[in-house]
């Protein structure tokens, strides 16, 4: 079993992993737990005590890493769900949430006509609180749920057990797919307690995940399933999940449920200055999406206990692929790999018989670290940022930190929050420095090249970063002119204060980019991009002239 | 995220509607825009072009470009299609070799759809890259054109259900 340390402190316990989310799970049952009520609620004695467990059938990975083994399928409990009884009429006579053992617990009135309902939500209020729905893009965003039959209390304490079948007859998804919605809950349920034992009083904004065996990899409309592929999306906090047999069905692919998740919580709670789109092992990626990517392969790895990541898919979803975050060779390591920044992201955090460095750091001085200082830096959200902030968090360990960074080729000795001492240019002589400074009324302009050498879109050097400091409160005038490569140019640029945007010039002006905006006394960022070279083909090297001027 | 969806949206524009974008403002279609954060994958992307309307149990000549952004990659295709798909052409396997600085690679299919309105054709791509293998799974739609589809009486809407319910095994003790 992976350990990981997850007491606060510099000298936190160890603690199984496994074992601390029992402890969590079973607080937060025992925290959520009702029972039947409300304002029409039966005079005790009238009551019958109505109890079960609600459970799915989980489909784990093949044991070699690749597919589903509908042979191993495991009945599971359905952990923190909404459960109710229903009159015949629908009407919700009682309502609680399943423990950590999936049971449930309701009062219900003698002789009456109830069935059971599990929700695919998972709800919890007050301090930490979550409320998270699985449903249907196809269909309207419906919740989904799981009912029982319509049976009568009778007079004494009785007991329903509902199960969620995966549908699966041997060969194919021959009826109702009701355990997926409920594995997906149950992910992230597994997800929230992980991320609750480091901050246990977080508040997460409403999460819907939206499943479909209908969701597939084209691209079209959301509400006919083609979603694409499985992604978060920043503007609804809703995920959405693939499903469609014979393509690529995530439901069960704990490690892309829980990657996505994190995302979220990047977007609600963290910081998320992730551009999107295609990323994998080996890219030379844009660093802020190298940072966030890396930390969500990273983070499903801690929040399911094992250091593989698996995607399964294809022909009855024997095929798909994956690859262990135990792993520290990746190609092209840097501060702009996903893999160098996952690798050292699983490696602050595990610990035990498979570690294989001296190095562990709890959880909650990891988030932390991501919560404040991460969070607020002026630059852009990076592997920089986050090393620099938990070296504040976990100061006993910065020669350890440094060394865990360094071997993944990213300078960490002696650099700060904007890789002012980086070094790794990946052979490109348009790459360093991550920032160039930028002089408030210099004569002289800097000069920057976006390129398209290592890909287009998020990819390293397609976006520039420069950084300025603002003395005093004025209008500025902010100026982006082509001097080489691509004619007629099409230049772009947006500036940030802490992760926020404060500017964007993204007109289609040939050659040319101007902004005038009012600032205040700050640190600021910005990024500076050939539009050509963040879209789709096409572009190439491309070279701007940016000059900031006080009007 | 906004400048990908952008590219989301040229690559949808350039491999189904064959439709011409002239912004004047990148913003205000990134504003519009939906920012997406997806899963790891091959870094494989797929355009398709279907070469004339689909009619029903006739044959269609389908074209799917796979490029890849990496330097050079193997990669191993494999198409299926739905049941009310035929594949008419011989193969559904490939071996490719892709690279960044290459013209992408272009798989001729033929098929036919036999029923209903649509089909998918299921590509499944395995990248071999020195971290390992990595896959993605592409599907490509195959239907009838909106106007054979929109027949009179059929584009009435049902009410989105508030919840779905789904049968569960039950026990009772």
């Amino acid at each position: 079993m992976i350990r990981f340390n997850h007491c606060a402190g510099q000298a936190g316990v160890q603690v199984t992993l496994r074992l601390l989310l029992l402890l969590l799970a079973g607080v937060v049952g025992a925290c959520g737990g009702g029972s039947g009520g409300g304002s029409d609620e039966p005079a005790p004695g009238s009551q019958v005590t109505l109890s079960g467990t609600i459970s799915y059938t989980r489909v784990p990975y093949a044991a070699d890493g690749f597919g589903l083994d509908y042979d191993n399928a495991v009945d599971t409990p359905a952990r923190g769900v909404v459960v109710e009884a229903l009159s015949a009429s629908n009407a919700v006579l009682g309502s609680t949430v399943t423990n950590a053992d999936g049971a449930y617990s309701l009062l219900v009135a003698k002789n009456t006509d109830v069935r059971v309902r599990a929700k695919a939500q998972l709800l919890k209020t007050g301090t930490p609180a979550w409320d998270v729905k699985v449903t249907d893009n196809t269909q309207g965003n419906a919740l989904y749920s799981l009912t029982g039959a319509l049976d009568n209390s009778g007079t004494a304490d009785s007991s329903r057990d509902l199960l969620a079948p995966s549908g699966w007859d041997g060969s194919s998804y021959s009826s109702t797919r009701a355990a997926a919605p409920f594995a997906i809950a149950d992910t992230i349920y597994n997800a929230l307690q992980v991320y609750l034992s480091a901050q246990p009083d977080s508040i997460f904004v409403p999460l819907e995940a939206r499943w479909s065996e209908n969701n597939i990899t084209s691209n079209g409309a959301l509400e006919d399933g083609e979603i694409g592929t499985t992604f978060y999306n920043l503007n609804e906090q809703a995920i959405y999940i693939l499903g469609f047999e014979n393509n690529d069905t995530d439901e069960y692919d704990e490690s892309v449920v829980a990657h996505e998740w994190w995302h979220y919580v990047e977007d609600v709670l963290l910081r998320s200055e992730n551009l999107g789109g295609p990323h994998t092992s080996g890219d030379r990626l844009d660093m802020r999406v190298a940072f966030s990517e890396g930390l969500g392969n990273g983070w499903a790895a801690v929040a399911n206990g094992d250091p593989l990541y698996i995607d399964s898919g294809g022909d009855g979803q024997q095929q798909g692929f994956n690859f262990s975050l135990e792993a520290n060779d990746g190609t092209n390591p840097g501060w702009y790999s996903e893999s160098s920044v996952q690798s050292i992201f699983y490696d602050l955090l595990d610990a035990g018989a498979n570690d294989d460095e001296n190095l562990s750091i709890s959880l909650a001085t990891v988030i932390s670290a991501l919560a404040t200082d991460h969070k607020q830096s002026p630059a852009f959200a990076s592997i920089f940022t986050f090393i620099s902030a938990l070296k504040i968090h976990s100061a006993v360990n910065i020669a350890a930190i440094d060394q865990l960074v360094e071997a993944q080729s990213i300078a960490s000795t002696s650099n700060d929050e904007y890789g002012s001492s980086e070094t790794n240019d990946a052979g490109s002589s348009h790459v360093l420095s991550v920032y160039t400074g930028l002089v408030v009324d210099s004569a002289t302009a800097v000069n920057v090249c976006s390129i398209n050498s290592f890909g287009n879109g998020n990819k390293l050097s397609n976006f520039r970063f420069l950084r300025f400091t603002i003395a005093n409160t004025a209008n500025y005038q902010i100026t982006a002119e082509r001097t080489s490569g691509l004619s007629p140019s099409d230049p772009d640029f947006i500036v940030f204060r802490n992760g926020a945007t404060v500017a964007e010039a993204l007109t289609t002006e040939a050659n040319r980019e101007v902004e005038t905006i009012n600032l205040t006394p700050a640190e600021y960022v910005m990024h500076v991009a050939e539009f050509a070279n963040t879209s789709a083909g096409g572009g190439g090297e491309t070279c701007f002239d940016v000059r900031i001027e006080t009007q | 995220m906004r400048y990908f969806i952008m590219l989301c949206c040229c690559v949808l524009a350039m491999a189904c509607k064959e439709e011409t974008v002239v912004p004047t403002s990148h913003s205000s279609q990134q504003k519009q825009a939906q920012a997406r954060t997806t899963k790891p994958g091959a870094a494989v992307q797929l355009q398709h072009r279907i070469a004339s309307p689909v009619v029903l149990a006739e044959p269609v000549a389908v074209e799917l470009d796979i490029s890849t952004s990496s330097v050079t990659a193997d990669v191993r295709v494999q198409l299926r299609v739905d049941d009310n798909l035929s594949l008419l052409s011989d193969r559904n396997e490939w071996q490719l070799v892709l690279g960044a600085d290459k013209k992408p690679a272009t798989l001729a299919v033929s098929v036919a759809l036999q029923s209903g309105v649509q089909g998918y054709i299921h590509v499944f791509v395995v990248m071999n890259t020195p971290d390992g293998e990595r896959s993605r799974s592409f599907a490509v739609p195959v239907r009838l054109p909106k106007a054979a589809t929109d027949a009179p009486g059929k584009s009435e809407q049902k009410e989105p259900p508030g919840i779905i319910e789904m049968p569960a095994e039950e026990k009772t003790y």
